[in-house]
């Protein structure tokens, strides 16, 4: 690649020194073919501006081969990526304008600073482009202000006005803040008071390339060398008018930290447009979760600015809620529960008798007691009352129908009133309730002794598979002379 | 030509499934705020509950006694009741704390907000020669959303 570079900057010394026409000097066509054949090598070196100036000589023809017009294009776009000089610029104007056209004006639609370039080199030029692209030019990328001053030279004097009538057009049907923004500054600069000539634009390094572009003195450059066109629109400025437009223009080739800021603040802005309805969902519903948040914390707050005790703080309230089981709660019932809890301390003693006398308490106060009903039903039992004892069970019964051992119990009652069928049937609620091992055993030894033992044994049997880790045994009730031999 | 902005129609629906989303939200971080405000205090009348109840295995048996409806507030309890002093990390009676609003503001604020109070109701049985029982009920009740709540722990403690 650098022999190539090398082999060029020798052609084109040599150049210079022959003589004769310049078509027909031998180094001439020697260079030619090297820049048919290597052109891309040659780009991609370090090239320095007065290059791209031999390139463009050397592609100065009138054939309008595609070839040659791509070659063109990658030169003026490799150019773009560094500061122009006036060499470059003067071998420019020398290229036909529909060679410009191909190939300098698509270069302003880039964004970085080819596009920035491009545009000063086409004001530079004097290169006029059709009222109706500006619209294209200005939505295409975001603008800089020096960029959109070199624009404005791309206008013919005589079209100013159809070009501002078109963007105030575009502008209406615009739905971009941004883009309607542009237009309309782009319309306040072309009725401004406009500089003489081109600036150069605001870049300090260029983005592909990494060359660094120096800040030319190219602003206050000779008059004489504006394009006719430009100058006409030019020179009706006067001297100060310039002065006060750059004073105006300063900022924006201040500190890079300054001008890169409108940018990145347009770029934002660009984002914010385009996202428009993500950005409102995720706007709604984060206000949503705040406010629900904020209502929550508020909700489960408890610190509370000042301490106020509930209004009947210290009252004795008509009744409460029972805060595991959500029972109303009122004084009576707990009442008749000081009065069941009684009778269960008795029982501890199994004194029966005393322990009935509380339940009943408790049963006087609130009769849907259920845990006293059954109690009471135990007591009676014991004390072989078992008609109180039935009526107690059932009544429990028929408030909790679940009641674990009532029917237990209803069936012994029931089988020392002799009363086997029924005993047998309470039996089995009771083991539909809960499939209980203990109640099992007295349930088959209740049919042992009751002369029906196949359903005793299948009974346990059925058990002992249920229960594996425990011993279910049948018992035989002693009779009345097996009695009579233990008492002896 | 185009017109921007939002039609009568579009704002409609917008505001309506904003609702539709909104209300259920809403409901969902009450529902749970409101869990847990009465999950907080179910624990706490269960603690609270929990130290009477040891603290009457402990005390002399003639000292259990019975305190009505509506009971003792737990906060600025008098000196030593079940819940004065509420904590001693030293050694000595000057480390101790009692829920005041001096020593205690936020847990002061809480009880009193919400008027933690406890009873005992308590039932004696003699049974001779000395062999006696005390069925004990302890009630913790506290204020809630305007709703008086009790929680229940029945112990039995023997004199012997």
């Amino acid at each position: 690649m650098q022999k190539t570079e090398q082999k060029f900057y020798e052609l084109a010394d040599s150049l210079l020194r022959e003589s004769g026409l310049l078509a027909n000097r031998p180094s001439w066509i020697n260079l030619r073919q090297l820049v048919h054949e290597f052109l891309p090598d040659l780009l991609d070196t370090d090239c320095r501006s007065h290059t791209y100036a031999i390139l463009l000589v050397l592609l100065r023809n009138p054939e309008k081969s595609p070839e040659r017009a791509k070659k063109l294009a990658a030169i003026i776009e490799s150019a773009c990526k560094s500061s122009p000089d006036e060499l470059f610029i003067d071998m420019l104007r020398q290229l036909a304008p529909d060679d410009l056209t191909s190939t300098l004006l698509p270069q302003i639609y880039c964004t970085d600073s080819r596009g920035s370039i491009a545009v000063y080199l086409a004001a530079k030029i004097g290169l006029h482009v059709e009222p109706d692209a500006f619209q294209y030019f200005l939505t295409a990328r975001t603008w800089q202000q020096t960029d959109l001053i070199n624009l404005a030279f791309l206008v013919r004097p005589s079209e100013q006005l159809k070009v501002s009538t078109i963007l105030e057009q575009a502008a209406a049907n615009e739905s971009s803040a941004i883009n309607r923004e542009i237009f309309t500054e782009f319309r306040h600069i072309l009725f401004g008071e406009p500089p003489q000539q081109p600036l150069l634009p605001d870049i300090a390094i260029a983005a592909s390339s990494g060359t660094v572009i120096t800040p030319a003195p190219t602003i206050n450059e000779d008059v004489s060398e504006d394009p006719p066109e430009v100058n006409t629109t030019a020179r009706k400025g006067s001297s100060h008018r310039a002065q006060a437009f750059s004073s105006r223009v300063a900022p924006t080739t201040d500190a890079k930290g300054k001008k890169d800021s409108p940018g990145f603040s347009a770029s934002i802005l660009k984002i914010i447009e385009t996202n428009q309805s993500a950005l409102l969902v995720l706007f709604v519903i984060t206000t949503i979760f705040l406010v629900a948040t904020g209502l929550s914390k508020w909700f489960v707050s408890d610190s509370a600015e000042s301490v106020t005790p509930p209004a009947n703080a210290g009252k004795l309230p008509s009744h409460w809620t029972d805060s595991a089981t959500r029972e109303k709660i009122t004084e009576r019932y707990l009442a008749a529960d000081k009065d069941y809890r009684m009778g269960e301390l008795y029982l501890t003693r199994d004194r029966f008798s005393e322990a009935l006398i509380l339940f009943e308490d408790a049963l006087s106060i609130r009769p849907d007691h259920t845990l006293a009903l059954y109690r009471a039903g135990y007591c009676r039992l014991h004390i072989k009352d078992y008609a109180g004892a039935r009526t107690a069970l059932e009544k429990a019964l028929k408030i909790d129908p679940t009641l674990r051992y009532a029917n237990l119990l209803l069936a012994r009652a029931a089988a020392a009133q002799l009363d086997n069928k029924g005993a047998e049937s309470h039996f089995n609620r009771e083991l539909e309730l809960a499939k209980d091992p203990v109640v099992a055993e007295e349930f088959a030894n209740f049919l042992h002794n009751t002369g029906k033992e196949v359903e005793a044994e299948s009974l346990i049997n059925k058990y002992q598979a249920l229960y594996p880790d425990r011993i279910l045994i049948l018992t035989r009730k002693p009779d009345k002379s097996e009695k009579e031999e233990q008492r002896q | 030509m185009k017109k921007s902005g939002m039609s009568l129609l579009e704002i409609v629906i917008s505001i309506s499934i904003a609702v539709v989303i909104f209300i259920p939200a809403m409901n969902m971080f009450s529902t749970t705020g409101q869990a847990v405000f009465k999950t907080r205090n179910f624990s706490f009348a269960n603690s609270a509950a929990r130290r009477i109840s040891q603290r009457l295995m402990a005390m002399p048996y003639e000292d259990i006694v019975e305190v009505p409806l509506p009971g003792i507030a737990l906060f600025d309890a008098p000196a030593e009741s079940f819940f004065a002093p509420f904590l001693n990390t030293s050694g000595t009676n000057s480390g101790a704390k009692n829920i005041t609003q001096a020593d205690m503001p936020e847990f002061y604020s809480y009880l009193v907000q919400h008027d933690f109070r406890y009873s005992l109701s308590v039932s004696n049985v003699s049974f001779g020669d000395g062999d006696e029982i005390k069925s004990v009920g302890i009630l913790i009740t506290w204020s809630e959303n305007n709703k008086n709540m009790m929680y229940r722990l029945y112990v039995y403690v023997p004199s012997l």
